[in-house]
Protein backbone atom coordinates (compact mmCIF):
# COMPACT_ATOMS: atom_id res chain seq x y z
CA UNK A 1 0.00 0.00 0.00
CA UNK A 2 1.27 3.61 -1.20
CA UNK A 3 0.45 5.98 1.96
CA UNK A 4 1.60 9.38 2.08
CA UNK A 5 4.72 9.89 3.89
CA UNK A 6 2.87 12.56 5.99
CA UNK A 7 -0.35 11.26 6.46
CA UNK A 8 -0.01 8.83 9.60
CA UNK A 9 -1.03 11.21 13.08
CA UNK A 10 -4.45 11.66 12.75
CA UNK A 11 -6.36 7.94 13.39
CA UNK A 12 -9.52 9.01 11.87
CA UNK A 13 -8.22 8.75 8.46
CA UNK A 14 -5.03 8.32 5.71
CA UNK A 15 -4.11 9.46 2.24
CA UNK A 16 -3.08 7.09 -0.11
CA UNK A 17 -1.73 6.65 -3.91
CA UNK A 18 -3.54 4.27 -6.34
CA UNK A 19 -2.77 4.64 -10.26
CA UNK A 20 -1.04 8.25 -9.92
CA UNK A 21 -4.17 9.37 -7.83
CA UNK A 22 -4.91 10.67 -4.42
CA UNK A 23 -7.38 9.09 -2.05
CA UNK A 24 -8.03 8.94 1.55
CA UNK A 25 -9.25 6.41 3.82
CA UNK A 26 -11.71 7.49 6.71
CA UNK A 27 -11.08 5.00 9.56
CA UNK A 28 -13.65 4.10 12.54
CA UNK A 29 -12.47 7.12 14.33
CA UNK A 30 -13.33 9.35 11.61
CA UNK A 31 -16.71 7.96 10.43
CA UNK A 32 -18.72 10.41 12.93
CA UNK A 33 -17.77 13.62 12.06
CA UNK A 34 -17.26 12.73 8.38
CA UNK A 35 -21.44 11.42 8.31
CA UNK A 36 -22.02 14.26 9.94
CA UNK A 37 -20.43 16.48 8.08
CA UNK A 38 -21.83 14.96 4.92
CA UNK A 39 -24.85 15.45 6.88
CA UNK A 40 -25.12 18.52 7.24
CA UNK A 41 -23.64 19.63 3.68
CA UNK A 42 -20.09 21.09 5.74
CA UNK A 43 -18.44 19.77 2.77
CA UNK A 44 -20.38 20.64 0.08
CA UNK A 45 -20.62 24.59 1.28
CA UNK A 46 -16.89 24.57 2.38
CA UNK A 47 -16.07 23.65 -1.35
CA UNK A 48 -18.35 26.66 -2.52
CA UNK A 49 -16.98 28.68 -0.06
CA UNK A 50 -13.22 28.32 -1.56
CA UNK A 51 -12.23 26.75 1.58
CA UNK A 52 -11.86 23.25 1.22
CA UNK A 53 -10.17 20.63 -1.40
CA UNK A 54 -12.84 19.10 -3.27
CA UNK A 55 -13.37 15.33 -3.01
CA UNK A 56 -15.72 12.45 -4.88
CA UNK A 57 -16.40 9.15 -2.86
CA UNK A 58 -14.40 6.25 -4.42
CA UNK A 59 -15.27 2.88 -4.22
CA UNK A 60 -13.41 1.33 -1.68
CA UNK A 61 -11.74 -1.70 -3.67
CA UNK A 62 -8.14 -1.76 -3.18
CA UNK A 63 -8.43 0.28 0.23
CA UNK A 64 -6.45 -0.56 2.81
CA UNK A 65 -7.68 -2.59 5.58
CA UNK A 66 -10.38 -0.86 7.82
CA UNK A 67 -11.40 1.72 5.48
CA UNK A 68 -15.28 2.34 5.99
CA UNK A 69 -15.52 5.58 3.68
CA UNK A 70 -12.78 6.30 0.72
CA UNK A 71 -12.84 9.38 -1.22
CA UNK A 72 -10.24 10.63 -4.23
CA UNK A 73 -8.93 14.31 -3.96
CA UNK A 74 -7.24 16.12 -7.31
CA UNK A 75 -3.93 16.13 -7.64
CA UNK A 76 -1.89 18.98 -6.09
CA UNK A 77 1.19 19.90 -8.74
CA UNK A 78 3.37 20.98 -5.67
CA UNK A 79 3.52 20.08 -1.77
CA UNK A 80 5.27 22.66 -0.15
CA UNK A 81 6.15 23.76 3.52
CA UNK A 82 5.57 26.62 5.88
CA UNK A 83 9.33 27.18 5.86
CA UNK A 84 9.37 27.44 2.06
CA UNK A 85 6.60 30.09 2.74
CA UNK A 86 6.47 33.92 2.09
CA UNK A 87 5.47 35.97 5.07
CA UNK A 88 1.94 36.66 3.37
CA UNK A 89 1.58 32.86 2.23
CA UNK A 90 1.55 32.36 6.39
CA UNK A 91 -0.40 34.91 6.40
CA UNK A 92 -3.22 34.12 4.22
CA UNK A 93 -3.05 30.17 5.67
CA UNK A 94 -3.50 31.76 9.02
CA UNK A 95 -6.89 33.74 7.73
CA UNK A 96 -8.09 30.66 5.99
CA UNK A 97 -8.40 28.81 8.87
CA UNK A 98 -10.19 31.87 10.98
CA UNK A 99 -12.67 31.76 8.26
CA UNK A 100 -13.03 28.22 8.06
CA UNK A 101 -14.06 28.29 12.30
CA UNK A 102 -16.34 31.63 11.56
CA UNK A 103 -18.43 29.01 8.78
CA UNK A 104 -18.08 26.22 10.88
CA UNK A 105 -19.08 27.20 14.59
CA UNK A 106 -22.34 28.40 13.72
CA UNK A 107 -22.92 24.98 12.44
CA UNK A 108 -21.98 23.05 15.48
CA UNK A 109 -18.68 21.99 13.96
CA UNK A 110 -15.08 23.17 14.12
CA UNK A 111 -11.37 22.28 12.89
CA UNK A 112 -9.62 19.34 14.71
CA UNK A 113 -6.39 20.58 14.18
CA UNK A 114 -4.35 23.92 13.04
CA UNK A 115 -1.65 22.34 11.28
CA UNK A 116 0.11 24.90 8.81
CA UNK A 117 0.74 22.00 6.45
CA UNK A 118 -3.02 21.52 5.70
CA UNK A 119 -3.02 24.22 3.51
CA UNK A 120 -1.55 24.27 -0.04
CA UNK A 121 -1.55 26.13 -2.91
CA UNK A 122 -3.89 24.45 -5.65
CA UNK A 123 -4.83 26.15 -9.28
CA UNK A 124 -3.01 29.22 -7.51
CA UNK A 125 -5.47 29.27 -4.53
CA UNK A 126 -4.91 28.69 -1.10
CA UNK A 127 -7.05 25.45 0.13
CA UNK A 128 -7.12 23.37 3.28
CA UNK A 129 -6.27 20.13 2.14
CA UNK A 130 -6.96 17.57 5.38
CA UNK A 131 -10.98 17.02 4.55
CA UNK A 132 -11.01 15.45 7.88
CA UNK A 133 -9.70 18.53 9.99
CA UNK A 134 -13.62 19.19 10.04
CA UNK A 135 -15.35 17.71 12.79
CA UNK A 136 -18.19 18.02 15.33
CA UNK A 137 -17.59 20.87 17.85
CA UNK A 138 -17.62 19.60 21.86
CA UNK A 139 -20.00 21.50 23.46
CA UNK A 140 -18.95 23.64 26.01
CA UNK A 141 -15.04 22.97 24.82
CA UNK A 142 -12.23 25.47 24.85
CA UNK A 143 -10.56 25.17 20.88
CA UNK A 144 -8.62 22.20 20.72
CA UNK A 145 -6.25 23.89 18.01
CA UNK A 146 -6.01 26.89 19.77
CA UNK A 147 -1.96 25.60 20.93
CA UNK A 148 -1.30 24.02 17.47
CA UNK A 149 -2.68 27.63 15.84
CA UNK A 150 -0.92 29.90 17.94
CA UNK A 151 2.25 27.53 17.30
CA UNK A 152 1.91 27.10 13.38
CA UNK A 153 1.01 30.37 12.61
CA UNK A 154 1.02 33.14 15.29
CA UNK A 155 4.22 32.86 16.70
CA UNK A 156 6.16 32.64 13.39
CA UNK A 157 4.25 35.58 11.87
CA UNK A 158 4.96 37.85 14.84
CA UNK A 159 8.74 36.61 15.34
CA UNK A 160 9.25 37.24 11.23
CA UNK A 161 7.78 40.81 11.23
CA UNK A 162 8.56 42.23 14.27
CA UNK A 163 12.23 40.62 14.91
CA UNK A 164 13.48 39.61 11.39
CA UNK A 165 11.87 37.87 8.27
CA UNK A 166 15.00 34.85 8.03
CA UNK A 167 13.31 33.50 11.33
CA UNK A 168 10.95 32.09 8.77
CA UNK A 169 13.94 29.77 8.42
CA UNK A 170 13.57 28.71 12.24
CA UNK A 171 10.29 26.17 11.01
CA UNK A 172 13.09 24.17 9.48
CA UNK A 173 14.02 23.24 13.09
CA UNK A 174 10.15 23.73 14.55
CA UNK A 175 8.66 21.49 12.09
CA UNK A 176 5.65 21.22 14.82
CA UNK A 177 5.56 24.72 15.27
CA UNK A 178 7.55 27.30 16.66
CA UNK A 179 7.78 26.99 20.99
CA UNK A 180 5.56 29.93 21.90
CA UNK A 181 8.46 30.80 24.95
CA UNK A 182 10.87 30.99 21.93
CA UNK A 183 9.06 33.33 20.07
CA UNK A 184 7.97 35.48 22.98
CA UNK A 185 11.54 35.69 24.07
CA UNK A 186 12.24 37.10 20.58
CA UNK A 187 10.03 39.74 20.75
CA UNK A 188 10.39 43.43 21.35
CA UNK A 189 8.93 44.01 24.95
CA UNK A 190 6.82 46.80 23.37
CA UNK A 191 5.03 44.01 20.96
CA UNK A 192 5.34 41.32 23.65
CA UNK A 193 2.51 42.89 25.38
CA UNK A 194 0.35 44.43 23.00
CA UNK A 195 -2.78 42.79 23.71
CA UNK A 196 -2.93 40.50 21.06
CA UNK A 197 0.27 39.12 21.25
CA UNK A 198 -0.09 39.19 25.42
CA UNK A 199 -2.66 36.96 25.42
CA UNK A 200 -2.09 34.54 22.77
CA UNK A 201 1.66 34.39 22.89
CA UNK A 202 3.24 35.66 26.21
CA UNK A 203 0.56 34.72 28.53
CA UNK A 204 -0.26 31.12 26.53
CA UNK A 205 3.58 30.82 26.79
CA UNK A 206 3.13 31.27 30.63
CA UNK A 207 0.19 29.16 31.05
CA UNK A 208 2.09 26.12 28.94
CA UNK A 209 4.92 26.55 31.33
CA UNK A 210 3.18 26.59 34.72
CA UNK A 211 1.11 23.52 33.88
CA UNK A 212 3.82 21.36 32.87
CA UNK A 213 5.61 21.39 36.29
CA UNK A 214 1.39 20.11 37.04
CA UNK A 215 1.64 17.05 35.06
CA UNK A 216 2.04 14.79 37.52
CA UNK A 217 -0.91 15.58 39.00
CA UNK A 218 -3.51 13.18 38.07
CA UNK A 219 -6.61 15.21 36.63
CA UNK A 220 -10.16 14.44 36.09
CA UNK A 221 -12.63 15.70 34.31
CA UNK A 222 -15.29 17.78 36.33
CA UNK A 223 -19.21 16.78 36.50
CA UNK A 224 -19.63 20.37 36.57
CA UNK A 225 -17.34 21.95 33.37
CA UNK A 226 -16.46 25.43 33.31
CA UNK A 227 -18.77 26.91 30.26
CA UNK A 228 -17.29 27.79 26.77
CA UNK A 229 -19.93 28.78 24.39
CA UNK A 230 -20.14 29.50 21.11
CA UNK A 231 -20.12 32.98 21.51
CA UNK A 232 -16.61 32.93 23.88
CA UNK A 233 -15.39 30.78 20.31
CA UNK A 234 -16.07 33.04 18.17
CA UNK A 235 -14.89 36.03 20.28
CA UNK A 236 -11.15 34.12 20.52
CA UNK A 237 -11.47 33.59 16.75
CA UNK A 238 -12.16 37.11 16.25
CA UNK A 239 -9.31 37.55 18.72
CA UNK A 240 -6.93 35.95 16.83
CA UNK A 241 -7.91 37.37 13.45
CA UNK A 242 -7.37 41.16 14.86
CA UNK A 243 -3.98 39.89 16.20
CA UNK A 244 -2.86 38.45 12.71
CA UNK A 245 -4.28 41.14 10.66
CA UNK A 246 -2.32 43.48 12.35
CA UNK A 247 0.91 41.98 11.69
CA UNK A 248 2.33 43.36 8.82
CA UNK A 249 5.99 42.60 7.58
CA UNK A 250 7.81 46.16 6.75
CA UNK A 251 10.39 44.88 3.77
CA UNK A 252 13.15 47.36 2.16
CA UNK A 253 11.82 48.49 -0.84
CA UNK A 254 14.75 48.36 -2.80
CA UNK A 255 13.07 45.12 -4.81
CA UNK A 256 10.53 47.33 -5.52
CA UNK A 257 12.20 49.62 -7.49
CA UNK A 258 14.01 47.16 -9.49
CA UNK A 259 11.39 46.24 -10.64
CA UNK A 260 9.94 49.03 -11.35
CA UNK A 261 13.20 50.14 -13.55
CA UNK A 262 12.97 46.50 -14.98
CA UNK A 263 9.29 47.22 -15.91
CA UNK A 264 10.27 50.63 -17.24
CA UNK A 265 13.29 49.92 -19.05
CA UNK A 266 14.17 46.89 -21.18
CA UNK A 267 17.34 46.04 -22.31
CA UNK A 268 17.69 44.42 -26.13
CA UNK A 269 19.43 40.97 -24.23
CA UNK A 270 16.62 41.01 -22.01
CA UNK A 271 14.36 40.80 -24.64
CA UNK A 272 16.15 38.28 -26.18
CA UNK A 273 16.62 36.05 -23.67
CA UNK A 274 12.92 36.92 -23.15
CA UNK A 275 12.22 35.54 -26.54
CA UNK A 276 13.98 32.56 -26.36
CA UNK A 277 12.68 31.53 -22.95
CA UNK A 278 9.09 32.00 -24.56
CA UNK A 279 9.91 30.19 -27.77
CA UNK A 280 11.14 27.20 -25.95
CA UNK A 281 8.35 26.98 -23.72
CA UNK A 282 5.82 27.04 -26.44
CA UNK A 283 7.45 24.16 -28.20
CA UNK A 284 7.89 22.27 -25.04
CA UNK A 285 4.57 23.09 -23.26
CA UNK A 286 6.22 22.41 -19.73
CA UNK A 287 3.84 21.43 -17.05
CA UNK A 288 6.10 22.24 -13.93
CA UNK A 289 8.97 25.04 -14.24
CA UNK A 290 11.15 25.92 -11.70
CA UNK A 291 12.90 29.23 -11.71
CA UNK A 292 15.94 28.87 -9.80
CA UNK A 293 16.71 32.12 -8.50
CA UNK A 294 13.49 33.87 -9.36
CA UNK A 295 14.30 37.16 -8.07
CA UNK A 296 11.78 39.57 -8.74
CA UNK A 297 9.73 37.00 -11.04
CA UNK A 298 10.12 37.92 -14.51
CA UNK A 299 10.86 35.08 -16.23
CA UNK A 300 8.84 32.82 -14.19
CA UNK A 301 5.84 35.48 -15.07
CA UNK A 302 7.09 34.70 -18.97
CA UNK A 303 6.74 30.39 -18.12
CA UNK A 304 3.17 31.22 -16.61
CA UNK A 305 2.02 33.10 -19.54
CA UNK A 306 3.20 29.81 -21.73
CA UNK A 307 0.14 28.21 -19.58
CA UNK A 308 2.97 26.24 -17.16
CA UNK A 309 2.56 25.96 -13.47
CA UNK A 310 5.34 27.22 -12.10
CA UNK A 311 7.46 27.27 -8.80
CA UNK A 312 9.44 30.28 -8.32
CA UNK A 313 12.78 29.73 -6.09
CA UNK A 314 14.83 32.68 -4.54
CA UNK A 315 17.01 32.61 -1.30
CA UNK A 316 15.98 36.31 -0.70
CA UNK A 317 12.79 35.88 1.30
CA UNK A 318 11.95 39.84 0.40
CA UNK A 319 11.91 38.42 -3.27
CA UNK A 320 9.56 35.53 -2.32
CA UNK A 321 7.08 38.04 -0.27
CA UNK A 322 7.50 40.23 -3.51
CA UNK A 323 6.29 37.57 -5.90
CA UNK A 324 3.44 36.86 -3.46
CA UNK A 325 1.62 39.65 -3.51
CA UNK A 326 2.62 40.90 -6.97
CA UNK A 327 1.42 37.84 -8.23
CA UNK A 328 -2.08 38.36 -7.40
CA UNK A 329 -2.21 41.10 -9.37
CA UNK A 330 -0.86 39.85 -12.70
CA UNK A 331 -2.81 38.14 -15.04
CA UNK A 332 -1.63 34.29 -15.08
CA UNK A 333 0.30 35.45 -11.85
CA UNK A 334 -1.65 32.61 -9.84
CA UNK A 335 0.02 30.00 -11.71
CA UNK A 336 3.33 31.18 -10.25
CA UNK A 337 4.32 29.82 -6.49
CA UNK A 338 7.08 31.38 -4.91
CA UNK A 339 8.95 29.72 -2.23
CA UNK A 340 12.00 30.91 -0.49
CA UNK A 341 15.20 28.48 -0.75
CA UNK A 342 19.11 28.35 -0.54
CA UNK A 343 20.03 26.60 -3.52
CA UNK A 344 22.86 25.63 -2.23
CA UNK A 345 21.31 24.21 0.86
CA UNK A 346 17.94 23.08 -0.81
CA UNK A 347 14.87 21.86 1.52
CA UNK A 348 15.73 18.46 3.02
CA UNK A 349 13.64 15.85 3.73
CA UNK A 350 12.83 15.91 7.52
CA UNK A 351 10.56 14.79 10.28
CA UNK A 352 9.65 10.90 11.40
CA UNK A 353 12.10 8.61 9.62
CA UNK A 354 13.46 11.75 7.89
CA UNK A 355 11.05 11.44 5.23
CA UNK A 356 7.64 12.93 6.27
CA UNK A 357 8.22 15.95 4.62
CA UNK A 358 9.98 15.49 1.06
CA UNK A 359 13.10 17.24 0.44
CA UNK A 360 12.87 19.43 -2.90
CA UNK A 361 14.52 16.42 -5.44
CA UNK A 362 12.34 14.20 -3.67
CA UNK A 363 9.51 16.14 -5.35
CA UNK A 364 10.61 16.44 -8.48
CA UNK A 365 11.93 16.57 -11.40
CA UNK A 366 10.33 19.54 -13.04
CA UNK A 367 9.56 19.23 -17.06
CA UNK A 368 11.46 22.15 -16.80
CA UNK A 369 14.13 24.06 -15.04
CA UNK A 370 15.60 27.60 -15.66
CA UNK A 371 18.60 28.75 -14.64
CA UNK A 372 19.27 32.31 -15.22
CA UNK A 373 22.26 34.61 -14.16
CA UNK A 374 22.68 31.80 -11.46
CA UNK A 375 25.31 29.50 -12.36
CA UNK A 376 28.25 31.96 -11.48
CA UNK A 377 26.76 32.11 -7.53
CA UNK A 378 26.93 28.63 -7.08
CA UNK A 379 30.22 28.45 -8.50
CA UNK A 380 31.43 31.56 -6.97
CA UNK A 381 29.42 32.42 -3.57
CA UNK A 382 29.18 28.87 -2.63
CA UNK A 383 31.77 27.01 -4.48
CA UNK A 384 30.20 24.51 -5.69
CA UNK A 385 32.15 22.69 -9.09
CA UNK A 386 29.94 23.31 -12.31
CA UNK A 387 29.88 18.87 -12.65
CA UNK A 388 28.29 18.95 -9.57
CA UNK A 389 25.38 21.70 -10.46
CA UNK A 390 25.20 19.96 -14.11
CA UNK A 391 24.80 16.53 -12.03
CA UNK A 392 21.99 18.45 -9.35
CA UNK A 393 19.94 20.10 -12.28
CA UNK A 394 19.90 16.38 -14.01
CA UNK A 395 18.04 15.43 -10.43
CA UNK A 396 15.55 18.05 -10.48
CA UNK A 397 14.56 18.74 -14.25
CA UNK A 398 14.33 17.15 -17.29
CA UNK A 399 14.80 19.82 -19.90
CA UNK A 400 16.61 23.19 -18.64
CA UNK A 401 17.45 26.37 -20.12
CA UNK A 402 20.84 27.70 -18.22
CA UNK A 403 22.87 31.10 -18.82
CA UNK A 404 26.28 30.95 -19.04
CA UNK A 405 28.40 34.27 -18.28
CA UNK A 406 31.69 34.33 -19.23
CA UNK A 407 34.26 35.48 -16.63
CA UNK A 408 34.69 39.16 -17.78
CA UNK A 409 31.64 39.53 -16.88
CA UNK A 410 30.77 42.34 -14.70
CA UNK A 411 28.46 40.59 -12.56
CA UNK A 412 31.24 37.55 -12.59
CA UNK A 413 33.83 39.85 -11.78
CA UNK A 414 32.00 41.25 -8.45
CA UNK A 415 32.06 37.86 -7.04
CA UNK A 416 35.72 37.14 -8.48
CA UNK A 417 37.61 40.49 -7.27
CA UNK A 418 38.75 38.63 -3.66
CA UNK A 419 39.58 36.07 -4.76
CA UNK A 420 42.63 34.01 -6.43
CA UNK A 421 41.42 30.45 -6.64
CA UNK A 422 38.11 29.12 -7.72
CA UNK A 423 36.86 25.64 -9.29
CA UNK A 424 37.43 25.92 -12.84
CA UNK A 425 35.36 28.13 -14.96
CA UNK A 426 35.25 28.41 -18.54
CA UNK A 427 32.89 27.97 -21.37
CA UNK A 428 34.97 24.71 -22.27
CA UNK A 429 34.84 23.58 -18.61
CA UNK A 430 30.86 24.47 -18.58
CA UNK A 431 29.74 22.55 -21.86
CA UNK A 432 32.24 19.72 -20.73
CA UNK A 433 30.13 19.69 -17.39
CA UNK A 434 26.55 19.85 -18.73
CA UNK A 435 27.58 17.37 -21.34
CA UNK A 436 28.02 14.25 -19.26
CA UNK A 437 23.98 14.94 -17.99
CA UNK A 438 22.68 16.60 -20.74
CA UNK A 439 22.60 17.00 -24.56
CA UNK A 440 22.71 20.25 -25.91
CA UNK A 441 19.52 21.13 -28.05
CA UNK A 442 20.08 24.42 -28.95
CA UNK A 443 22.25 27.77 -27.93
CA UNK A 444 21.90 31.30 -28.36
CA UNK A 445 24.67 33.72 -27.94
CA UNK A 446 23.58 37.60 -26.18
CA UNK A 447 25.10 41.07 -27.08
CA UNK A 448 27.31 40.98 -24.06
CA UNK A 449 28.67 37.53 -24.46
CA UNK A 450 26.48 35.40 -22.26
CA UNK A 451 25.05 32.21 -23.54
CA UNK A 452 21.66 30.83 -23.43
CA UNK A 453 21.76 26.69 -24.09
CA UNK A 454 18.59 24.60 -23.63
CA UNK A 455 19.54 20.72 -22.72
CA UNK A 456 17.84 17.26 -22.72
CA UNK A 457 18.69 15.49 -19.83
CA UNK A 458 20.39 12.15 -21.23
CA UNK A 459 18.33 8.71 -19.35
CA UNK B 1 5.05 19.48 63.92
CA UNK B 2 6.04 16.59 61.03
CA UNK B 3 1.94 15.67 61.38
CA UNK B 4 1.07 19.35 60.90
CA UNK B 5 3.53 19.43 58.10
CA UNK B 6 2.44 16.41 55.98
CA UNK B 7 -1.47 17.43 56.68
CA UNK B 8 -0.98 20.86 55.73
CA UNK B 9 0.69 19.96 52.36
CA UNK B 10 -2.00 17.27 51.54
CA UNK B 11 -4.65 20.17 51.71
CA UNK B 12 -2.38 22.08 49.40
CA UNK B 13 -2.41 19.34 46.60
CA UNK B 14 -6.12 19.18 46.91
CA UNK B 15 -6.02 22.76 46.40
CA UNK B 16 -4.70 22.40 43.21
CA UNK B 17 -5.92 19.66 41.95
CA UNK B 18 -9.61 21.19 43.10
CA UNK B 19 -8.68 24.49 40.84
CA UNK B 20 -7.52 22.25 38.01
CA UNK B 21 -11.07 20.23 38.46
CA UNK B 22 -12.17 22.97 37.75
CA UNK B 23 -10.64 24.84 35.15
CA UNK B 24 -10.06 21.76 32.91
CA UNK B 25 -13.11 21.39 30.44
CA UNK B 26 -14.19 18.55 28.81
CA UNK B 27 -12.35 17.36 25.90
CA UNK B 28 -13.86 15.98 21.94
CA UNK B 29 -13.64 12.63 22.45
CA UNK B 30 -12.11 12.58 18.96
CA UNK B 31 -8.94 14.74 19.33
CA UNK B 32 -6.34 13.53 18.41
CA UNK B 33 -4.50 16.50 19.23
CA UNK B 34 -2.84 17.34 22.48
CA UNK B 35 -4.71 20.54 23.08
CA UNK B 36 -2.67 21.24 25.71
CA UNK B 37 -3.82 21.92 29.64
CA UNK B 38 -2.20 25.43 29.89
CA UNK B 39 -4.05 26.17 26.29
CA UNK B 40 -6.90 24.92 27.52
CA UNK B 41 -6.89 27.14 31.30
CA UNK B 42 -5.65 30.38 29.26
CA UNK B 43 -8.63 29.95 27.07
CA UNK B 44 -11.11 29.12 29.81
CA UNK B 45 -9.85 32.21 31.52
CA UNK B 46 -9.86 34.62 28.59
CA UNK B 47 -13.86 33.45 27.93
CA UNK B 48 -15.72 36.31 29.64
CA UNK B 49 -13.28 39.21 27.85
CA UNK B 50 -13.84 37.19 24.65
CA UNK B 51 -17.96 37.09 25.29
CA UNK B 52 -17.62 41.11 26.26
CA UNK B 53 -15.58 41.85 23.08
CA UNK B 54 -18.09 39.72 20.72
CA UNK B 55 -20.94 41.63 22.66
CA UNK B 56 -19.56 44.80 21.87
CA UNK B 57 -18.54 44.14 18.15
CA UNK B 58 -21.90 43.19 17.91
CA UNK B 59 -23.31 46.20 20.08
CA UNK B 60 -21.40 48.71 17.84
CA UNK B 61 -22.37 46.89 14.40
CA UNK B 62 -26.20 47.57 15.35
CA UNK B 63 -24.91 51.01 16.18
CA UNK B 64 -23.39 51.84 12.60
CA UNK B 65 -26.57 49.78 10.84
CA UNK B 66 -28.92 52.17 12.76
CA UNK B 67 -27.27 55.05 12.32
CA UNK B 68 -26.89 54.89 8.61
CA UNK B 69 -30.29 54.38 8.29
CA UNK B 70 -31.06 57.05 10.02
CA UNK B 71 -29.23 58.84 8.06
CA UNK B 72 -30.08 57.62 4.72
CA UNK B 73 -33.80 58.57 6.04
CA UNK B 74 -33.17 62.01 6.84
CA UNK B 75 -31.00 61.99 3.34
CA UNK B 76 -33.81 60.96 2.10
CA UNK B 77 -36.57 62.94 3.46
CA UNK B 78 -34.44 66.27 2.41
CA UNK B 79 -33.89 65.50 -1.08
CA UNK B 80 -37.02 67.04 -3.09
Amino acid sequence: MNFETASFRDPSGQIFLRDDKIFRSIYSDGVEDFEAARQNSIYEESIQNGYLIEHTEASLTSAPEGSIYCIEHPLIKMITYPWEWSFSMLKDAALLHLDMMDFLIPKGFWLRDANAFNVQCHNGKLLLIDTLSIGKRTENSPWVAYNQFCSHFLAPLAVAAYSDIRTLGLWRANINGYPLDLAARLLPTLKKYSPGLLMHLTMHAHFQKKSQKRQNLKTKTTTRPRKFNDLALSGLINSLRKTISKIKINLKSEIWSEYDSIRTYQSDDVIIKTDFVRKIISRLLPETVWDLGGNTGEFSMTAAQGGAFVMSIDGDPACTEFIYQKRRSQKNGERILPITMDLANPSPSLGWESEERKSLTARGPADLVLSLALIHHLVFSSNIPLNRIAKWFAAIGKYCIVEYMPLDDPMVKTLTENRTEHHPYSLEAFKSAFGIFFTELESMQLNNNRILFFFKRKN
Amino acid sequence: MKKMKKISVSYLALYYLSLLFILFPPVNAHAYLDPGTGSMILQTLLASFMVIGTGIGIFRNKLKIFFKRLFNKEKNNNTP
